[in-house]
C-alpha cells in the first residue's frame, strides 16, 4: 500500500516538473501578400510596312504588306493594339505631294509571356493594304510614307 | 482497494507539487526562464507582410518589412523569435484562384535598435523582419494578388 501511494506521489511530481520546465512560447500569424499587375510594354524595333515598288501597270489585286509589332505582356494577359495618333491612313510623296491611301488592320495578338529574358517573344502583325484601284491610279512619287502612332493597353 | 491512508499521502504529494510549481513561476511572466508563463505577442501590434504591386516589367528586387510587438514578460528574460515557412513549408505566395507560386525569402527577427531582453508585463516592443522578392520570382508570374501565412513564435 505505501508503495503504491509513494509511485503515485513521483509520478504527480514528474508530471508537474515537466510541465514547469516547458519553455511556453506565444505566437502569432502574419499575412504575406503580393499584387503582380497587369501591363504591356513595345518591346523591340518596329519593323516598318512595306510595299516595295508599285508598278500600276502591272497589279492584278488589291496589295498587301505586313509588318511585326512585338511588345511583352505579364504573362496570361492579352493586350490590344490600336492605332492613334492622327494617322490619316494616306501616304504622301513629300517631293510631289501625291498620296495613296491604304488601310491598315491588326491580326491575332499573342497572350503575354512575362518579362524575363526567357520568356517566349510575343507579337501582332498588322496588314497594310493598298486597294487595286488605288494601286492602279497611283501617281508617281518616290517615297510615299505615312507614320503611324501605335497603343498597346492590357 | 487502496487504504485511506495511502490515498491522503498521495493526494497531499499532489497538492505540494502545485503548490511547489506556483511559487517557482507566478503567472503572468516575470519569473525566471523556465517558468510555464512566457512571453506573448500584441495582436494589435501585428503588421503583415505587403510587398504591394510587383511590376513584372520593372525587375526590380522587392522588400517589405513586417512589425510584430511583442512582450508581456520580464527583463529577466531574452526572447526569441522563429518564424515558420509559411503554408506550403517553402516561402512562396500561391495565387487567388490559381496555383501559381512566387518565391520569397525572409530575414532573421530583430529588436535592432532595441534588445531582446522582455519589456516587463504589459509592456510590448517591436520586432521586424524583412522579406524579399527577386525578379527573378515574378518577372513570367500572372497578374493577380497572391498570398502566403507565416507563424511567428516567441520563446519563451
Amino acid at each position: 500500500m505505501t508503495t503504491h501511494s509513494f509511485a503515485r506521489a513521483v509520478t504527480a511530481l514528474v508530471l508537474f516538473t515537466t510541465w514547469g520546465s516547458v519553455q511556453a512560447s506565444g505566437s502569432a500569424t502574419v499575412d504575406v501578400t503580393a499584387s503582380v499587375s497587369a501591363v504591356c510594354q513595345f518591346s523591340g524595333t518596329m519593323s516598318a510596312i512595306a510595299f516595295g515598288a508599285i508598278d500600276p501597270s502591272a497589279v492584278a489585286g488589291d496589295l498587301t504588306a505586313t509588318g511585326n509589332i512585338t511588345y511583352k505582356c505579364t504573362k496570361g494577359t492579352t493586350p490590344t493594339v490600336s492605332i492613334t495618333g492622327g494617322a490619316s491612313r494616306t501616304m504622301t510623296d513629300a517631293g510631289t505631294g501625291n498620296t495613296i491611301p491604304y488601310s491598315l488592320a491588326m491580326g491575332t495578338h499573342d497572350t503575354g509571356t512575362g518579362f524575363s529574358a526567357s520568356a517566349a517573344a510575343t507579337k501582332v502583325q498588322a496588314t497594310a493594304t493598298i486597294s487595286q484601284t488605288n494601286a492602279q491610279d497611283a501617281k508617281a512619287g518616290t517615297t510615299y510614307k505615312e507614320t503611324v502612332t501605335l497603343t498597346i493597353n492590357n | 482497494m487502496k487504504s485511506a491512508p495511502a490515498l491522503i499521502a498521495g493526494f497531499a504529494s499532489l497538492l505540494l507539487a502545485v503548490a511547489a510549481y506556483g511559487q517557482g513561476s507566478p503567472p503572468g511572466g516575470g519569473g525566471p526562464p523556465g517558468g510555464v508563463a512566457g512571453c506573448s505577442f500584441d495582436a494589435g501590434g501585428i503588421t503583415g507582410l505587403n510587398f504591394g504591386t510587383l511590376d513584372p516589367s520593372s525587375g526590380t528586387i522587392v522588400t517589405a518589412t513586417a512589425t510584430l510587438m511583442v512582450g508581456n514578460c520580464g527583463a529577466g528574460r531574452t526572447m526569441s523569435l522563429s518564424i515558420d515557412n509559411g503554408r506550403r513549408g517553402n516561402r512562396t505566395m500561391i495565387r487567388d484562384g490559381g496555383n501559381e507560386l512566387i518565391a520569397y525569402s525572409l530575414s532573421a527577427p530583430t529588436f535592432s535598435p532595441g534588445t531582446a531582453d522582455g519589456p516587463g508585463i504589459g509592456a510590448y516592443k517591436p520586432a521586424t523582419f524583412t522579406g524579399t522578392v527577386m525578379p527573378g520570382a515574378y518577372m513570367d508570374a500572372v497578374a493577380g494578388v497572391y498570398r502566403d501565412l507565416l507563424v511567428v513564435t516567441v520563446t519563451p
